[in-house]
């Protein structure tokens, strides 16, 4: 069984799904690629909305594998699957085979896409191909019938918050009749593959448009399209509508290069009048690129709108003009630019423990721990958020507290410790969470009422204490409760006066009752929360959720709060410029 | 015992006079009551957007904290104005900023504070919102190693 390549690696590399082409390495990357569905991702960009997560491509080697070939050695390949919530494992993608190493440097690469609300679970499978499969495209391989090398398990934002983006694995398995040998290790590298960081922001102004609206004038917007296969537009962009004017000036437009291709594709910019029939009418068009933009820009001249004119097949040229008062370029780095140079996110958790949650020792409770080890909404809520945070966390320490309880020394706190000591509210991993609330439970009397403020405080001065110090840490808080809050105002001047802090509140209602007043926090509607004094809170903090259901369908609620959290995090970053540790200044 | 200042005017939504929209020429002052700033600062006159301006203007100024009780209670004024075009200021609306809002209570010195504020007219009714940051800038003997904290920026 003597391999007659054994001196011909590179020949053997290219015989065996080596290094691909680029087109075929293309479509490998998106068959590879289990997470993203292609029709629905279609579906989105058709519509201008672009998926938030970013693409993650992973380079694996090993060192060290086991010898499994008599007169040569192993021919590794490499598998990963994603472990889904039932515990099954989906495959991703496959590196190539290299022929005759036990210290192999697969140059196929494997895409994935990150999800900050999930813990994405990889797990690789190490495989020796026999000489029968060499010629083979490697997709087409039967896993059973290779020898079994090794297993890792690792996961993705493990990866994402090293510092060099690089994680060194054991390998692991019963290989060879259970002998527990050193089956070598398995490295893992993961590289963002974003094609380009730069954004674009544009200032756009309109002169002497036509008046669309009978008894006012036009209320203009417009929208920017990018021409694909040189007739469809896809839409990437739309500015707000100013009423009223015929000579409007919109707010600074953001196009990543993402949206808009390159400086040099044609965009067409078109103005409207917005009814509020849905039915908005054409104004006037024009197309020009990026590139153009910028020129206009710099040589302040401005562009005459067309508006194409059915009856001719000609266009009619308008007074109306398009004029870019500012084009400025920026690089805009990501979520995970960030995290893996040393930013964090630091998890708080408050439980209500109100007495509107019934008695924890009858079973319709909310914190009825069931001695079958079934979790309750609160332990359901702290889990999911936990779990996905805790790898962004560098000392796993997290605060906790509970509010509206009447502690051991017999009066109601509004922020006491749950660990139950006088001294420090820190408890260790999400463990540490759930153990604190258990006992609890057990030492705390439900009382009432329900108030926020005292923990968004307690949250508040936590974030603000951190300023002082040289890591960057950005704060999370998750507030569980079941009932209605009775200071509204308390709560209020509280969130104004963290809206400035980096922090976040993640607020989950559990039960059944109105959460009509968290949903005035959560501030989606775009009115801003006004405290007492008169002081607008600088930004959104809050996001809300009620979970209603916890066995309904695979994804979950809490999820949907966790999508958030990075774009919360860039908005803070981004408006006071501050940029991913050691990165250049922009 | 006065330290440097800096205030940046960045925007104001939402603005109203005489029951119509503001249509240009907004800029925006910021003084306090007693004599805690040397002048009364002042940003560029916005004449583009209408009820939307934008200055995105740099003040610096002189700014010592006084003593006693005045602190508790001093407060900082921020105006939007609008100039007509008989060159006369009207003010739109004013804001009132109690200094321990930025004066470190919360953060440290050297923090950038993004505020915003809710503007009352002379009639006492709402009448927009004013964005501005503040930093009160660290004096520089407390720099000693020339490492710059990290969210102090």
């Amino acid at each position: 069984m003597g391999n007659c390549l054994s001196g011909d690696v590179k020949g053997g590399k290219q015989a065996i799904g080596g290094v691909q082409q680029r087109p075929t390495s293309a479509t490998t990357a998106i068959a590879n690629n289990a997470a993203l569905n292609d029709a629905v991702d279609f579906f989105f960009r058709s519509r201008g909305q672009y998926p938030l997560f970013s693409q993650i491509e992973l380079t694996l080697s090993a060192s060290n594998l086991l010898d499994c070939d008599i007169t040569s050695k192993s021919d590794p390949m490499a598998v990963m699957y994603l472990r889904k919530k039932d515990g099954k494992l989906e495959e991703i993608g496959r590196t190539e085979v290299i022929l005759n190493s036990l210290n192999p440097s697969w140059i196929e690469k494997i895409t994935v896409s990150f999800q900050f609300e999930v813990v994405q679970t990889l797990v690789f499978h190490v495989y020796d191909v026999d000489t029968r499969y060499h010629n083979v495209p490697v997709k087409t391989l039967k896993l059973k019938d290779q020898d079994f090398l090794g297993e890792a398990t690792c996961v993705l934002s493990e990866i994402m918050t090293r510092p060099n983006r690089t994680v060194t694995l054991s390998l692991t398995g019963n290989v060879r009749a259970g002998v527990n040998r050193n089956l070598g290790t398995l490295s893992v590298l993961a590289e963002e593959t974003v094609a380009s960081k730069t954004v674009a922001e544009i200032n756009f102004r309109c002169v002497n448009l036509d008046n669309k609206d009978l008894f006012s004038k036009s209320d203009p917007f417009l929208r920017i399209s990018r021409i694909v296969e040189s007739t469809a537009a896809v839409p990437i962009c739309r500015t707000e509508v100013v009423d009223n004017n015929l000579n409007p000036m919109w707010r600074p437009v953001c196009l990543t290069m993402q949206q808009f291709g390159t400086k040099d594709t044609p965009l067409v910019i078109e103005c409207f009048d917005f009814n509020t029939s849905g039915n908005h009418e054409l104004i006037g068009r024009t197309e020009k690129s990026v590139a153009e933009l910028e020129r206009l820009c710099l040589q302040k001249e401005a562009v005459n709108f067309v508006y194409p004119s059915l009856s001719h097949g000609r266009k009619k040229i308008l007074k109306g003009q398009l004029i870019v008062d500012r084009f400025v370029e920026k690089v805009q780095y990501s979520f995970l630019d960030y995290i893996s140079s040393g930013f964090e996110l630091n998890f708080m958790v408050a439980v209500d423990f109100t007495a509107s949650n019934g008695d924890p020792r009858t079973p319709n409770s909310l914190h009825y721990i069931d001695p079958s080890g079934r979790s309750n909404s609160y332990q359901q809520a702290i889990m999911e958020v936990g779990e996905v945070i805790q790898f962004y966390d560098s000392d796993k320490r997290f605060p906790a507290w509970g509010f509206g309880g009447r502690t051991s020394d017999g009066s109601v706190s509004h922020a006491f410790n749950l660990n139950g000591a006088s001294y420090g509210d820190e408890v260790v991993g999400v463990e540490g969470i759930m153990t604190a609330y258990a006992s609890a439970l057990r030492n705390v009397a439900l009382a009432g009422p329900t108030l926020f403020s005292h923990v968004v405080d307690r949250a508040a001065h936590t974030a603000s204490q951190s300023l002082s110090q040289n890591s960057p840490k950005y704060y999370v808080l998750l507030i569980i409760t079941d009932g209605v809050l009775t200071d509204m105002a308390g709560t209020v001047d509280a969130l104004v006066r963290a809206s400035d802090l980096p922090l976040s509140v993640l607020i989950v209602g559990v039960g059944n009752t109105d959460f009509r007043q968290m949903e005035i926090l959560d501030a989606d509607n775009g009115r801003r929360l006004e405290s007492s004094t008169g002081r607008i809170a600088t930004r959104d903090i809050v996001q809300f959720v009620p979970m209603k259901d916890i066995h309904s369908g695979q994804v979950s609620v809490v999820q949907a709060l966790l999508e958030e959290l990075p774009g919360q995090f860039l908005s803070y970053v981004r408006t006071r410029n501050i940029n991913p540790v050691g990165a250049p200044a922009i | 015992m006065s330290r440097k200042i800096e205030i940046t005017g960045i925007s104001a939504e939402d603005l109203v006079y005489k029951k119509r929209r503001v249509k240009k020429n907004a800029y925006g002052a910021f003084d306090t009551a007693g004599k805690y700033m040397k002048q009364p600062m002042r940003t560029s006159v916005d004449e583009i957007s209408g009820n939307y301006p934008m200055w995105e203007d740099k003040l610096e100024t002189e700014f010592s904290p006084g003593k006693e009780a005045v602190t508790a209670t001093s407060v900082m004024y921020v105006q939007v104005l609008c100039r007509s075009s008989a060159g006369e200021d009207h003010c739109v609306g004013t804001a009132r900023v109690p200094v321990k809002d930025f004066t470190g209570e919360y953060a440290l010195e050297g923090f950038l504070h993004c505020l915003s504020y809710r503007l009352w007219d002379e009639s006492g009714c709402r009448n927009g919102i004013v964005n501005f940051s503040v930093r009160i800038l660290p004096d520089k003997s407390h720099l000693k190693s020339g490492l710059r904290l990290f969210w102090l920026r």
